[in-house]
């Protein structure tokens, strides 16, 4: 918790700097929210009748609130705390983290249970560095299953180039497998509504 | 951009989180800026129009995304059959999913104004989307081509959610009912009641005639403590729950009725005659038979008997077991507490509620021509009366429903949410005619101020849901908020293209309101809007005459100027204030875009002193300033262009803070 609360005056700084310079006609894209992600993430990854669920990956619970939600009960409902903040960010990288984490897991005990075929493409995944894992329907397969569609072709290629070429082109499938997961999720293509 | 990708990258994974997430953020605001696809205009294009295969599937993807409730391409998918297809034939397959039933159930509860993260909770519907009956009316229409417009009704069926299955109080509130599950403390509250009544029955057929005041007393036993017996009983619901209860009078219904034949006969004779025991014994069994229904109808929503799985599944309560055939009011347990109801309040939040969510009026005050009003007092000024002429008839329809959208229409007195209480018939002569007036009430749904013809009056919610039935803003409304719904809510919309979306669904709902939902969903995820990716909010994707673009005013507004403004306003001329409102061009400065506009001396007015004076005519409130001259414009159309020209004001500041 002490580190959270560092990093939280961290990016209260950094806010500061980077909303001085923010053009006045910047993006407003909304975040989907944990609820929509989840579902989202579901539909492609998830074993038939369940489901993975975002929440169990926040850092502290009662967070999802903060991370772009219609807000709960007692007035009229409007999408809260869509708009991107140093806040929710870090709260968002820290979820993703984890949940990045429990896919580089799975290579070694699986902790979950997903559909078949991404659990196939992730158990390729985990062989990396080996060619099967670096294989572009695997790294493809991987991709889509989290992505979805929604990113257009050269985010993909460049995340691909990224871990083929930098130093994660020779560690384990249990260290690549959660840096390539966060590096994804992370994509403003995977959370935000546009 | 492909070594600035890369780099984000490296960054993104590398640094420390808490740099990742910063960095993200100032690639949010920077990086991703609009990048414009290839149109794509021909609607019967196949699915798999586009050359990339990726850009086909993404269409394709977002379209399953938005049509079945949130869940886009999944493994079961055959997405090569679904590409095949033109677009619209895409769309429909998707629209034959059964989660499109909770798609259409979302966006009800979006237009609506209390829309949910997600309809459902660990795989079972959300007990809180059962407030909104008129929304799961329309979209269990849509199922089999009913009457969507159900969502314009605001009383209607009812329909429950399971029971619930936590205990309502852990610990409850009678030691006496620890232990027992909600289900067995509901079986046993309502058979205490239940086992009362048998009782009495089974006294009042042993009573002797002679002894009918014996039986009298026995009725008087349970009667008198309808109170006591209401909150035994309730004990075992939750609010939500209670509030159907309390409607529908579940406990007071029947032990009133029983009370007021026994308070007749027993207590109210003048002849000195004995009270009618035949009579009195019908009563009680009357009250019993009554309650029975209530408690059989109630136990059918147990969730061991009921477990909705689609909105189809949804069942009506059988709304006669309450003692009468009343619709039900719209207005749940959660529109009760957002919108309450005070004596002084007079239904205003609830009529602006109304005008808000019904006919996209959010009152942003754009002034009104000098009203025919009788309103007195400092509300009658013209600064009030811009938002009270229109807000006050509204509140009339609600003027007999108090606290928690109760209907107070036969009782003398009204209660509010707040706990007071009025007298019914003075407080509700706040919205009587004037003796003039060929209306009784002054309570409708006001368009103008001044010319009574355009407005429509009623007196009661039957005839406020036929008004919004029959209105076209209502139907705009919808089509507006379906287009934000599906694409963006600040994308911008043309409003010719929004003009004629809404034209079509009016002309195809007389048919078939579902069908022409489903068709104008179509044309929604098949528009170059919904194709766009990273969109700019500021521009119109659809609908505008690509020969007429190059210096026309901004597509938000061109069409609203083309219609209202135009006919003056189409050149810089000295008789019509040196303002041309059909074009929109660089200033002479360079800097920013405006319209022509010259000051008395032929001098270029600035661009925001131009805006300024554009929105000051819009809202005037007097006839010789107020724009368009002499002509009405709907608060709706003079609302946007004022709102339109206050952000353009906004952007003007910013621009001129930059360095
Ligand atoms: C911009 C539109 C607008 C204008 C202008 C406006 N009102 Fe209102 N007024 C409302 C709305 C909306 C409500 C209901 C507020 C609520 O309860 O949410 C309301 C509520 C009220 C109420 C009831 C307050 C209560 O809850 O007890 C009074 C009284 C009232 N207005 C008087 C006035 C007077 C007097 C003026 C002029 C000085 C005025 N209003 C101007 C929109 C307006
Ligand atoms: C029926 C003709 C007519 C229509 C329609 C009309 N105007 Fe005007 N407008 C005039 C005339 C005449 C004047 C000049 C006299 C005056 O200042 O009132 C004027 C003046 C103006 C001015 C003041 C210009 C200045 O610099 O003083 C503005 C701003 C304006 N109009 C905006 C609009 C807008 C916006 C619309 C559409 C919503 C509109 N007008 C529709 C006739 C019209």
């Amino acid at each position: 918790m002490t580190s959270l609360r560092r990093m939280l005056g961290a990016c209260a700084l950094a806010a500061t700097l980077w909303s001085n310079a923010a053009p006045a006609d910047a993006q407003s894209a909304q975040f989907k929210g944990i609820a929509a992600l989840s579902r989202e993430l579901s539909a492609r990854i998830a074993a038939p009748d369940l489901s993975v669920e975002l929440d169990w990956f926040l850092p502290a619970p009662g967070l999802t609130e903060l991370l772009g939600a219609w807000s709960a009960f007692g007035s009229e409902h409007t999408f809260q705390n869509g708009t991107p903040n140093t806040l929710n960010m870090v709260i968002y990288h820290v979820t993703l983290t984890n949940f990045a984490r429990t896919l580089g897991a799975w290579c070694q005990a699986p902790p979950l249970k997903f559909d078949d075929r991404f659990a196939a493409t992730l158990g390729r995944l985990c062989t990396w560095p080996a060619a099967a894992a670096k294989d572009d329907a695997t790294l493809q397969a991987f991709w889509l299953a989290l992505m979805g569609f929604a990113a257009p072709r050269e985010e993909y290629e460049a995340w691909r180039t990224f871990f083929l070429t930098s130093s994660y082109r020779d560690r384990p499938g249990r260290e690549v497998v959660p840096a390539m997961a966060l590096a994804l999720t992370l994509n403003p293509y995977f959370l935000l509504h546009r | 951009m492909r070594s600035s990708r890369l780099r984000f990258w490296g960054l993104a994974v590398l640094v420390l989180g808490v740099f990742a997430g910063v960095l993200l953020v100032g690639y949010l605001s920077f990086g991703v800026r609009p990048m414009e696809l290839p149109g794509v205009n021909e609607r019967t294009a196949q699915a798999s129009s586009t050359s990339d295969p990726w850009e086909n599937r993404r269409w394709l993807d977002k379209a399953a995304r938005v049509l079945r409730g949130g869940e886009g391409l999944g493994p079961d998918d055959d997405v090569e059959a679904l590409l095949a297809l033109p677009r619209e034939a895409a769309v429909r397959r998707l629209m034959e999913d059964s989660r499109f039933g909770d798609t259409i159930l979302d966006f009800n509860l979006f237009f609506l104004g209390f829309k949910f993260n997600s309809v459902d909770v660990d795989g079972a519907y959300d007990p809180k989307v059962f407030d909104f009956p008129n929304a799961i009316a329309s979209a269990r229409a849509m199922a089999h081509d009913g009457d969507y417009l159900a969502l314009f009704d605001l009383e209607g069926p009812f329909f429950m959610p399971p029971l619930r299955t936590a205990p309502v109080d852990d610990p409850p509130l009678h030691p006496e009912d620890i232990g027992l599950s909600a289900e067995q403390l509901r079986h046993k509250a309502v058979g205490e009641l239940r086992s009362a009544l048998t009782r009495l029955v089974a006294v009042g057929s042993k009573t002797q005639p002679t002894h009918v005041y014996d039986f009298c007393s026995a009725i008087m036993g349970i009667t008198l403590k309808t109170d006591k017996w209401h909150e035994r009983v309730m004990r075992a619901f939750d609010d939500w729950e209670g509030l159907v209860l309390s409607r529908g009078s579940a406990v007071d219904g029947p032990l009133d009725a029983l009370s007021g034949t026994s308070w007749k006969e027993c207590y109210n004779r003048k002849d000195g005659t004995l009270p009618n025991i035949v009579l009195l014994r019908e009563a009680a069994a009357t009250a019993l038979a009554r309650f029975e229904r209530v408690a059989a109808e109630i136990a059918s929503f147990e969730p061991s008997q009921y477990q909705p799985r689609s909105v189809a599944d949804f069942r009506p309560v059988d709304l006669t077991v309450f003692g009468s055939a009343r619709k039900w009011i719209s207005f749940g347990y959660e529109q009760g507490m957002a919108l309450p109801n005070s004596s002084t309040n007079a239904n205003r939040r609830r009529a602006a509620y109304i005008l808000k969510r019904y006919f996209c009026d959010d009152l942003t005050p754009v002034g009104v021509e000098a009203p025919k009003t009788h309103a007195k007092g400092a509300i009658g000024e013209p600064g009030c009366q811009t938002c009270h002429y229109k807000l006050d008839p509204m509140a009339g329809f609600f003027r007999n429903y108090g606290s928690n959208f109760y209907d107070f229409s036969r009782d003398p007195y009204l209660t509010f949410d707040d706990l007071a209480f009025a007298d019914r018939s003075r407080y509700v002569s706040g919205w009587q005619s004037s003796p003039q007036s060929k209306r009784p009430w002054e309570v409708g749904f006001i368009r103008s101020a001044t010319e009574e013809a355009l407005n429509s009056y009623g007196e009661s919610i039957a005839d406020l849901s036929a008004i919004i039935r029959k209105a076209p803003e209502a139907k705009q409304c919808l089509m507006r908020r379906l287009f934000e719904y599906t694409v963006a809510e600040d994308q911008a919309i043309d409003a010719a293209w929004l003009d004629g979306l809404t034209k079509r669904f009016e002309a195809e709902a007389v048919e078939n309101s579902a069908q022409a939902m489903r068709n104008a969903i179509v044309r929604i995820v098949t528009s170059d809007a919904f194709l766009q990716r990273d969109a700019d909010p500021r521009r119109c994707y659809d609908g505008i005459d690509p020969k007429h673009a190059a210096e026309a005013p901004p597509c938000r507004v061109a069409f609203l100027l083309d219609k209202s403004c135009a006919r003056c306003h189409d050149k810089v001329e000295a008789k019509t204030g040196r303002l041309d409102l059909t074009k929109w061009k660089t200033t002479p400065d360079g800097k920013v875009h405006g319209f022509p506009h010259l000051d008395a001396q032929s001098n270029p007015l600035s661009a925001r002193e131009s805006l300024a004076r554009l929105a000051d005519r819009v809202t005037s409130n007097d006839p010789a300033l107020r724009m368009p001259k002499g002509r009405a414009m709907s608060d709706r159309d003079r609302q946007e262009l004022y709102r339109w020209a206050q952000e353009e004001l906004t952007r003007l500041d910013d621009i001129g803070r930059q360095p």
